[in-house]
């Protein structure tokens, strides 16, 4: 015991010690001569294509290299990572970006590699001394971390860098029979145009290896080159890759040719028990249905939901229809894991969250009770297609539920979600769907559903009430109903656990309130749980203001006077989040001579202006989902004054993408506007753009209008 | 097993915070309401902040002053997580820290202490320590007390009242022995009750200074530095005596001069490395301004700003070879180097130190606390020109914002010279637009020219280097549009951004947004700009408001009345004007033109509270201006 206690004061005393760059001399000029003398030819290339002038700079080379090996006998894995870049800086935004370098230093049993050189116009070659480094220790507890600082001297518009970062990394698997190395997913195309690449993994012939190359990347090739025994090569070559900007509505992964891939070291033992792995020291590129359905059969076999099973049994036996049990069985799960115990740590200032469980313990339940559902396996739209799965963490779940010929989706866990969502992820995606059968896992496939833009539509009523005309100053009430996929932003601002707490135990009084907590604890939570429900109302009207403010920028939000929440949208039977406000407005309305101008496009929420940069776009289109914005927009109209200018208001841009249109009249002394704006799709080909360009245009081109209000004399 | 739990739970409680079981105290409730009384948005003060610093002598004899600091807090909420932090550097040592909580039991927290980053400066000395707390209920109260060690008296340079919450009671304590001679210079006194007692015993003197209910540093946007508004002590440490001899620390201007000036002679100056570039830079020029430019302009063009500031060289100037070899330098690299091409040329070129208008100091206070920055001086006769090759693209004879009516002591010999950097007239920042519209059956356009002079061109010219060549356009665009948005403006010409010359753009403007027929009359904003629209400050500011720039915008603009229409009605005119900023605006008509004219000049940068009222009114009117249309009537 006395040893034990030793060991570990001792091993609490020791921070870990954080070292130099290069410190191993003998390595580190084994590396600089792998990475200079011995480097390709294409790490000699000095020319840039004309093509190419005008950008900032160009990647000439690039080489990535992974390494995995096992040390012999010693129980240590060795993880190494080499990069080498030469780029030509054709501008100063280029030599100010490559001027300073920041490393992290070797620390533990990682030790750290660099070499930097430059290259001038006139073929002068300038090794850096790494003498010039500063090094910028700091620790976060115990825990020393050096962070060593590199200003690269003589550096010119014109001038080439070449420089390497390597990391070699051992690791203990003392006992381990299965270690995972961390995913990697690599773009080919980067913020500056590529001339040559290329990217290579040696890998133990004993580790698994999962790869696949997409969107038209090349695939990997095994080199002979490799000298090492029990070693194989995989690589790619790559070139001419033009460079890629930020985009709105991209989807990188699905565009650009990626290449994604892990390496796994396991005893065959341990292999069996991952489906993923193919055979050892074999690259393995696609996931077979079988290989998926066992893998399913790990994660949804063995699961027990016993708290859920006895509450359902205990309450709701009378139950006889499935779907009715289905729908239950959710509600009642959401409570357990979002609010039956989710009140202490709420007033503790940190939220519970429980993810993938969730499901698997619905699909158990669901099995006991013989409802019929499968699971959906896919992967989330903004990674990848279903075909290209080759990595575990790529896939999502949820449930689909099948009753009476028809299908209920089952896919958001969290405290806002109601039965019968389907994840935006997941929408238009083809996907497998799992069915339990006896002790197997039957797998078929499928295409989800893309939700329409009706059921994520937001309905914005606002009712300006004009309470001084020269000083523009309005009385604004406001509705708002937000469907769909668009309540989760709305959801998580403007409700805490007290919007729903009371609906919730209402629904499921099965527990106290403080459920498995000391009395003592108990007059302390009650305690906070008064401070931060009396501190509530301020807290979103407060919230309320910054999001009109940022709805609405061209108007003075002066003042919240009122917020409600009129329903959490947090149930199938009542999907919509509903909240009305009353504000205190100064708005875009001006004496002109003897009349006013109303500048009424500013009276309803900001429209999205597309960037000039991104009028012509090369690449598809991923919305999140397709939605609606329904506006009602009503203003009353002083006595003596009447409206001009209202015909200017209709326009109507309408494709096979979406929808802007605008309606305006008068209603007695009111000014009625409607507008509708629709997106109608999740997912648009890049031959699509300039139609989408056409209606947001129109939005825009309304944002900017004015009517009248003109003395009647 | 119980042994292994043993172990884990002792594991655990040396590392990390843990919760104690706390009573909070109603008299710390009391203490809440007291607070958010005053400081109503606070979830977290400071109910005692006292800082004691004490002058001592080491056992070499050296004289150090120990800063014993502690500092109360109270959580005003539940669930508060808060940071505090020490800083320190090469010359200023932590010593101890600690935590306790209610019950004076110390606790520990999550703790990170490394380099940060400021002002730009790559590598520094500058360093703190950020301690994590977490407050749980409201009433909550813990203490931090530290011990930081000044190594030498004069990196003590200045004390402030306020910290990063509101705090309850503030003391700073000065506890001097009789053989050393300290000053204090009181600063931004006036809005606050600071009381100041002294009492000497034993010939130990202690001078005290005491407030209460100080609000917390600003996070107001356009905020001056902080010497210009917030309260705080600047400490002269002139001399000590130790054994019989008088030490001298920085007693006067002349010590300040004789320390920086023992710093520059540890230079080493390479001639040889830098004739060579001397002489292919000034081969063909003939006179003084063409030779003085071409060693200036080089030294702004291919030097880049990378400071490193660890220690003694964050006052030390880089040796000008290693600068020109390196192609970086901080502001004393890049002024050493070119005072030595200069010299090299021929010229009485020399170093000068200066404060730029982040601080409020003059040289008659001598302190390192009085200047940040160092350009270099060339005397001309009788003349002196000064040149700032960090102020990229900057032109021969223009003197940037930031040091401009700033002091600056100039190098001479053993002595030194006070002098002034002269402010610019306010034209050399002129931006001047004249604009065409036209108005016709189908719409509002207009083509316009504008010229870009000083500070603004300058800064311009900067950011364009680093934007990418694709981009251009939309940059030149976003110049001009003022507050409109980008794609109503089409650039004609071919922009050249040079240091000498006015950036002119040449462009047309869609106005249809600015357009509208309601029956018969047409109503026109020809303002697509709108300068300053949005500029109100907020109505409970209390801290100066510092503009980027001084601002001189001047638009002419005329639209021909086309035949049949006759002008209903034009915007009353806004002549407003007062020390700190002047607005004209106004629509004339003549011979059937209607003429637009619009000056728009901020004359200091500084604007104090006193004038905020002032200034909203005069943004308002010509908020107001701008809002308001002219009227053609259709006849």
């Amino acid at each position: 015991m006395k040893r034990i206690l030793v060991f570990f004061l001792i091993l609490l005393a020791i921070p870990l010690r954080a070292d130099e760059i290069n410190e191993n001399k003998i390595r580190a000029a084994e590396i600089e001569n792998e990475m200079w003398a011995q480097c390709r030819d294409y790490f000699k290339v000095r020319d840039i294509p004309e093509k190419w002038k005008d950008e900032p700079g160009v990647i000439i080379a690039k080489d990535i290299r992974l390494s995995y090996k096992k040390e012999l006998i010693i129980s240590n894995l060795r993880y190494n990572y080499y990069s080498h870049f030469r780029i030509m800086l054709q501008s100063k935004v280029a030599v100010e970006h490559y001027s300073a370098f920041t490393i992290p230093g070797s620390r533990g049993r990682s030790n750290m590699y660099a070499g930097f050189k430059i290259i001038k116009k006139d073929g002068t070659q300038n090794i850096i001394s790494l003498d010039k480094m500063v090094n910028e220790k700091s620790a976060y507890n115990n825990y020393e971390m050096d962070i060593y600082k590199l200003a690269i001297p003589d550096l010119e518009v014109g001038d080439i860098i070449d420089y390497y970062i390597a990391e070699e990394r051992t690791i203990s698997i003392y006992g381990i029979k299965f270690y995972s190395f961390d995913p990697v997913i690599l773009e080919l195309n980067s913020e500056l145009p590529i001339m040559k690449q290329r990217i290579a993994f040696d890998v133990l012939r004993r580790c698994y290896i999962n790869m696949k190359s997409l969107n038209g990347a090349p695939d990997f090739k095994l080199s002979t080159e490799e000298d090492e025994e029990d070693i194989n090569r995989y690589v790619i070559e790559d070139e001419n890759r033009e460079k890629v900007d930020e985009l709105i509505w991209f989807y990188s992964y699905r565009e650009v040719p990626t290449i994604k891939f892990k390496v796994t070291y396991a005893s065959a033992m341990a292999a069996e028990f991952s489906s993923f792995l193919g055979r050892a020291g074999d690259l393995k590129s696609n996931i077979s249905t079988k290989d998926l359905s066992d893998y399913l059969k790990l994660v949804f076999g063995n699961v027990k939901a016993p708290e859920l099973k006895s509450l359902m049994k205990r309450n709701y036996k009378h139950l006889e229809d499935n779907l009715e049990i289905a729908k239950t069985a959710y509600y009642l799960l959401r409570y357990l894991y979002y609010i039956k115990s989710a009140e202490n740590y709420y007033l503790n200032g940190y939220y519970e969250r429980k993810g993938r469980n969730f499901i698997r313990e619905l699909s158990t339940y669901y099995r006991s009770q013989e409802i019929n559902h499968k699971i959906i396996v896919g992967i989330p739209r903004s990674i990848s297609n279903v075909d290209d799965l080759i990595l575990e963490n790529e896939l999502t779940f949820a449930i689909q539920v099948e009753e009476d010929g028809k299908k209920y989706y089952v896919s958001n866990f969290d405290q806002y979600s109601y039965f019968g969502e389907l994840d935006p992820q997941l929408q238009g995606s083809e996907v497998f769907l799992a069915e339990h059968l006896g002790t197997t896992i039957h797998l078929t496939r499928g295409t989800m559903p893309v939700i329409e833009a009706e059921e994520n539509k937001v309905n914005i009523n606002y009712r300006y009430t004009i309470t001084d005309l020269d000083k523009g100053s309005f009385e604004l009430n406001g509705k708002k109903i937000v469907g769909g996929a668009n309540r989760a932003e709305y959801q998580t601002y403007l409700m805490d656990f007290y919007s729903f707490k009371k609906e919730e135990r209402d629904l499921h009084p099965y527990h106290d309130e403080f459920e498995g907590q000391m009395p003592k604890s108990i007059t302390e939570l009650v305690k906070k749980q008064k401070e931060i429900i009396a501190a509530r109302p301020e807290k979103f009207k407060d919230r309320l203001k910054e999001m009109l403010t940022a709805d609405l920028p061209e108007l003075e939000i002066r003042k919240v006077n009122s917020f409600n929440v009129l329903e959490t949208g947090r149930f199938e039977d009542s999907p919509k989040f509903i909240y009305d406000f009353k504000a205190n407005v100064k708005g875009p309305l001006k004496k002109v001579g003897p009349n006013y101008i109303l500048s009424i496009g500013k009276l309803l929420d900001t429209q999205l202006e597309i960037p000039e940069d991104q009028l012509i776009r090369k690449y598809n289109i991923y919305m999140e989902f397709a939605r609606k914005y329904e506006y009602t927009l009503e203003v009353n109209i002083p006595e003596g004054y009447e409206v001009q200018g209202l015909e200017q208001l209709s326009t109507e841009v309408s494709n096979s993408t979406g929808t802007f249109l605008s309606k305006a009249s008068m209603d007695d002394d009111k000014l009625v506007i409607q507008t509708l704006k629709e997106y109608k799709s999740n997912y648009e080909p890049v031959e699509n753009w300039a139609m989408i360009l056409d209606f947001i245009d129109a939005a825009k081109k309304f944002e900017n209008s004015q009517l009248l209000l003109k003395k009647i004399n | 097993m119980r042994n292994i739990l043993f172990v884990l739970i002792l594991f655990c409680s040396i590392h990390g915070s843990f919760a104690q079981k706390i009573e909070i105290q109603e008299r710390h409730l009391q203490l809440v309401d007291e607070i958010k009384e005053k400081f109503e948005d606070t979830s977290i003060a400071c109910d005692q902040f006292r800082s004691v610093y004490t002058f001592e002598l080491t056992d070499e004899g050296k004289l150090q002053v120990i800063s014993n600091t502690h500092k109360a807090l109270v959580a005003a909420e539940s669930n508060v997580r808060h940071n505090e932090q020490i800083y320190y550097s090469d010359k200023v040592k932590v010593e101890s820290s600690e935590f306790k909580n209610l019950k004076d039991r110390k606790f520990t927290t999550n703790t990170w202490c490394g380099h940060y980053s400021v002002n730009g400066i790559f590598h520094s000395d500058a360093q703190l320590c950020n301690y994590e707390l977490y407050l749980a209920r409201k009433g909550e109260y813990v203490s931090m007390d530290s011990k930081i060690r000044y190594l030498d008296p004069k990196y003590l340079t200045t004390v402030y009242f306020q910290s990063n919450n509101p705090t309850r009671s503030r003391i700073i304590e000065f506890v001097i022995p009789e053989f050393v001679e300290v000053e204090f210079v009181e600063y931004n006194f006036d809005e606050l009750d600071i009381k100041r007692t002294e009492y000497t015993a034993n010939g130990i003197k202690t001078i005290r200074y005491e407030t209460s209910l100080l609000d917390k540093f600003s996070d107001n946007p356009n905020t001056p530095g902080h010497s210009y508004y917030m309260p705080h002590l600047m400490v002269l440490t002139k001399y000590y005596t130790v054994n019989g001899l008088k030490k001298d620390v920085l007693s006067t201007t002349s010590s300040l001069y004789s320390w920086y000036k023992s710093l520059i002679d540890l230079r080493k100056q390479n001639k040889e490395a830098l004739t060579p570039l001397v002489e292919s830079l000034t081969a063909d020029l003939e006179t003084d301004e063409e030779k003085i430019k071409a060693i200036y302009y080089w030294v702004q063009d291919n030097i880049k700003y990378i400071a490193f500031e660890n220690g003694i060289a964050g006052f030390k100037p880089e040796n000008s070879d290693k600068v020109y070899a390196d192609k970086y330098g901080d502001c004393k690299g890049m002024a050493n180097l070119t005072a030595q091409l200069l010299s090299i040329a021929g010229y009485d070129a020399r170093l000068t130190w200066i404060g730029t208008d982040y601080l409020n100091y003059s040289y008659k206070t001598p302190s390192l606390a009085v200047d940040n920055h160092m350009i270099c001086t060339v005397k001309l006769d009788e003349d002196f020109l000064y040149l700032d090759a960090t102020e990229k693209n900057n032109s021969y004879g223009n003197y940037a914002d930031r040091i401009q009516g700033k002091e600056i002591m100039i190098e001479d010999g053993n002595s030194y010279l006070i002098r002034q950097i002269p402010i610019e007239p306010i034209d050399k920042y002129l931006q001047n637009t004249e604009v065409h519209y036209r108005l016709n059956d189908s719409g509002l356009t207009a083509t316009a020219t504008e010229s870009i002079k000083g500070e603004f061109k300058k800064l311009l010219i900067n950011t364009h280097e680093l934007i990418p060549m694709a981009k251009s356009d939309l940059f030149y665009k976003t110049i001009v549009a003022g507050n409109a948005e980008t794609n109503i403006i089409r650039i004609i010409n071919e922009p050249v951004l040079e240091r000498e010359k006015p950036l002119e753009l040449i462009y047309d403007v869609n106005m249809n947004n600015n357009y509208n027929q309601f029956g018969q009359e047409i109503y026109l904003d020809l303002d697509y700009k709108k300068d300053l629209k949005d500029r109100k400050i907020k109505e409970n500011r209390k801290i100066p408001y510092k503009f980027e720039t001084r601002i001189y915008r001047k638009t002419y603009g005329e639209l021909a009345i086309p035949i049949g229409m006759k002008v209903n009605h034009i915007p009353k005119s806004v002549e407003l004007k007062s020390d700190y900023f002047i607005f004209n605006a106004s629509y004339v008509i003549s011979d059937n033109v209607i003429q637009y004219k619009k000056n728009i000049k901020i004359l200091k940068k500084l604007l104090p509270p006193e004038h905020f009222e002032e200034w909203n009114e005069a943004i308002k009117q010509l908020k107001d201006f701008y809002e308001d249309q002219i009227i053609l009537g259709i006849e």
